[in-house]
């Protein structure tokens, strides 16, 4: 099933609409409104600027090593082997992606506090005069995002490992052993999705606006925040985020290379192939350290949060300052979801549709928008939507929904093209034979084998838009709130409990929310009819 | 019979995004008495000051302890108040915006309390803010609560008249 020239030609102008015009406007008219030589000028970060570039380059790509070094062997011990639980390991990694990474930063600032509860236990046992661990440092935040954000590895590179032959495994075990295997033939086979997925975590620690701010730490997102929101300087704010955006672009553009031709998510692919290595004596061990990484990432947070948030009344209270903002957080993810969803699936048949060269322009295209940081994303659309024309679109909560598109779409369109890249195309053709009309094809055929991929995009898309704070915090209306921005706003109040109240019960409706789609998708599936 | 139900669902969705949301408007109950916590600093300080002097002279401060629930009255700078500290706007500026002021010597001011309170970072855009934030600081006394709302009234009285 194709799109026609002009059926493409209308969805890369829409998308390109909502996700490239605010940042792509922006750009021109800060660039076109000053001299040419002031604006090379701007290009040219001052010491500083370049020492907080290179530090936040740093930040970055230190999270996103700590990533894989937490990912990739997680992926490994539940693919490749006979690891105790198994099944609870390989879907239990994907709960931390439902914790936001400020909750994060909340949860770990608290504990390691210079007066936390672990400063003080180490300096009660090693007899310290000062605290050993600061977490409010770069190392923290290093710490942190590689907690929040290993699961995109873990994800990727199980993919990776579902789709390998095994065959090459075999060949490897018969002249070496299995540590040699695993090094020299499994791990290279699978390197463009470990690539991938380190680069995935690098672009979101650099733009990483939220556990920079919550752990006080310097970085450039922070300093184009403080431009904007706090000197009131919007050029230097536009000019000082070009750097960054050439950096994100530069690393989105290399992971898009990498995964050229892969699946970012193997749906049903390679089951059954697999070649599973004894783990032996190694049992307890391998099921320790899954355990110790979800100990970490899941269960210290979430304790922490429920010992913060204190008696049951914490929650009644939450409940009752916070319900229209619950509902609001909830109503516009459910939108954003839904609308990503739509787009996601009118954007893959437009790649699918495409001929071989324009394929892959626009594979980049429709990926490199995720380059955009928020804090730029946020100013573009208040200069693209801010007037009296479109009052009614800038002033309601809308403008956060299409803030949510603009920067997650890219990831729905890998769900959805994922799935629609794994279709067996010939039930496509037998469906074609029918001579029905293609919009009754797509509802009655297409929709229906995409309903993994479609799923999986709904839930991306209502997980990171609960989550978001960046561009809500620029684009929403005044006298309307969220879950993550009330979050934040009472976070300068000390309001520990409330807070802590507040991040569970974000954290609970995604989790509700995950397995009613697990849920749906088993009811739907094949195997229950 | 599905694009019947999802329709039905859909109204609410669409009437919570383009409604309007006002915050607390619940806390109007007292006239005339403002309820805060204890904790003083530069932002309450000159909200305290706005408020007495600009928009309700009459008002009255009551103070409760963080850990006790919020008596009757007008919450200011309290996390479930309208009139408190934003992500971009401080306790100051949400009074002066609601309030509909305009006099270009308590913009200045409200410019100086958005960058102690709101650009907490290390860099200040305006070059009096740490001075201002230092000297209000000077002003406050853990025990004597009316004290510290005299003293800010006559802080503000005198930078005012300053400008």
């Amino acid at each position: 099933m194709r799109l026609p020239r002009w059926g493409q030609l209308l969805v890369w102008l829409v998308f390109a609409g909502v996700v490239y015009l605010p940042a792509g406007q922006l750009i021109v008219e800060a660039v076109a409104g000053s001299r040419p030589d002031s604006a090379i000028d701007a290009l040219f970060l001052t010491a500083s600027q370049w020492s907080l570039l290179g530090r936040n380059v740093a930040l970055a790509a230190g999270a996103s090593l700590l990533a894989v070094l937490i990912g990739v062997p997680y992926a490994l011990l539940c693919e490749k082997t006979d690891l105790p639980g198994r099944a609870f390991f390989s879907l239990a990694y994907l709960v931390p992606l439902l914790i936001p990474p400020y909750l994060h930063a909340i949860v770990w600032g608290r504990l390691l506090a210079q007066n936390g509860p672990v400063n003080q236990f180490l300096m009660d046992l090693l007899g310290l005069s000062s605290a050993p661990v600061d977490v409010h440092s770069p190392g923290g935040a290093v710490v942190v995002l590689a907690l929040a954000y290993f699961p995109f590895v873990t994800l990727l590179t199980i993919s990776g490992l579902k789709t390998l032959d095994a065959s090459y495994e075999e060949a490897a075990l018969m002249h070496r052993g299995t540590w040699r295997t695993v090094t020299r033939v499994t791990l290279p086979m699978i390197r463009p999705q470990i690539g991938a997925a380190a680069l995935f975590v690098f672009v979101f620690a650099i733009i990483d606006f939220g556990v920079a701010d919550v752990l006080r730490v310097q970085v450039y997102p922070v300093e184009i925040f403080i431009q904007f929101s706090a000197l009131y300087d919007e050029r230097s704010a536009i000019m000082l985020s070009l750097p960054l955006l050439l950096v994100t672009a530069l690393a989105i553009a290399l992971q898009v290379h990498s995964m050229r031709g892969r699946s970012y998510v193997s749906l049903e692919a390679g089951r059954g192939t697999t070649r599973w290595y004894r783990l032996g004596r190694a049992h307890g061990v391998a099921a320790a350290s899954c355990g110790a990484i979800l100990l970490l990432s899941v269960l210290v947070p979430v304790g922490a949060l429920i010992d913060a948030a204190g008696p049951v009344q914490t929650y009644v209270k939450a409940l009752d300052s916070s319900l229209e903002q619950i509902l609001i957080s909830f109503a516009m993810a459910v939108v954003a979801a839904v609308v990503m969803t739509g787009l996601s699936v009118a954007v893959s048949l437009a790649l699918f549709s495409a001929e071989r060269f324009g394929r892959i322009v626009a594979e980049y295209l429709s990926q490199l928008a995720f380059a955009i940081p928020p804090i730029v994303l946020g100013i573009g659309m208040i200069k693209l939507w801010n007037r009296p024309e479109t009052g009614w679109l800038y002033g309601s909560a809308l403008i956060v929904v299409l803030g949510y598109v603009a920067h997650f779409v890219p990831f729905t369109i890998r769900a959805v093209y994922s799935s629609l890249q794994q279709l067996n195309p010939s039930l496509l053709d037998a469906a074609a034979l029918t001579k029905r009309s293609n919009i009754l094809v797509g509802w009655r055929i297409l929709l229906p084998l995409l309903r993994n991929g479609l799923l999986t995009a709904f839930f991306i898309g209502f997980v990171l838009s609960m989550g978001e704070l960046g561009v809500t915090l620029l684009v929403i209306p005044p006298g309307t709130e969220t879950i993550p921005i009330k979050i934040y706003n009472f976070m300068h109040y000390g309001a520990e409990q409330t807070v802590a109240a507040l991040g569970l019960m974000l954290i609970a409706m995604q989790l509700l929310l995950a397995i009613a789609l697990f849920g749906i998708g088993r009811w739907l599936g094949p195997r229950s009819r | 019979m599905v694009q019947r139900h999802l329709a039905k669902l859909t109204v609410p969705f669409l009437f919570l995004l383009l409604g309007p949301h006002p915050v607390g408007a619940q806390d109007e109950r007292g006239e005339h008495i403002y309820v805060t916590w204890t904790l003083f600093e530069p932002d309450k300080c000159a909200a305290v000051w706005l408020i007495k002097r600009h928009i309700d002279p009459d008002a009255q401060f009551v103070f409760f302890e963080r850990d006790e629930s919020p008596p009757p009255g007008i919450g200011l700078d309290i996390p479930e108040a309208q009139f408190r500290r934003y992500h971009n706007r401080c306790t100051y500026e949400t009074l002066f915006d609601h309030h509909r002021l305009v006099d270009e010597r308590l913009a200045y001011i409200g410019r100086i309390m958005h960058d102690i309170e709101v650009n907490v970072w290390e860099r200040k855009a305006m070059e009096e803010t740490p001075r201002v934030e230092h000297e209000v600081m000077q002003l406050f006394s853990e025990d004597d609560l009316q004290g510290n709302v005299d003293a800010c009234l006559e802080y503000f009285d005198a930078l005012y008249s300053r400008l």
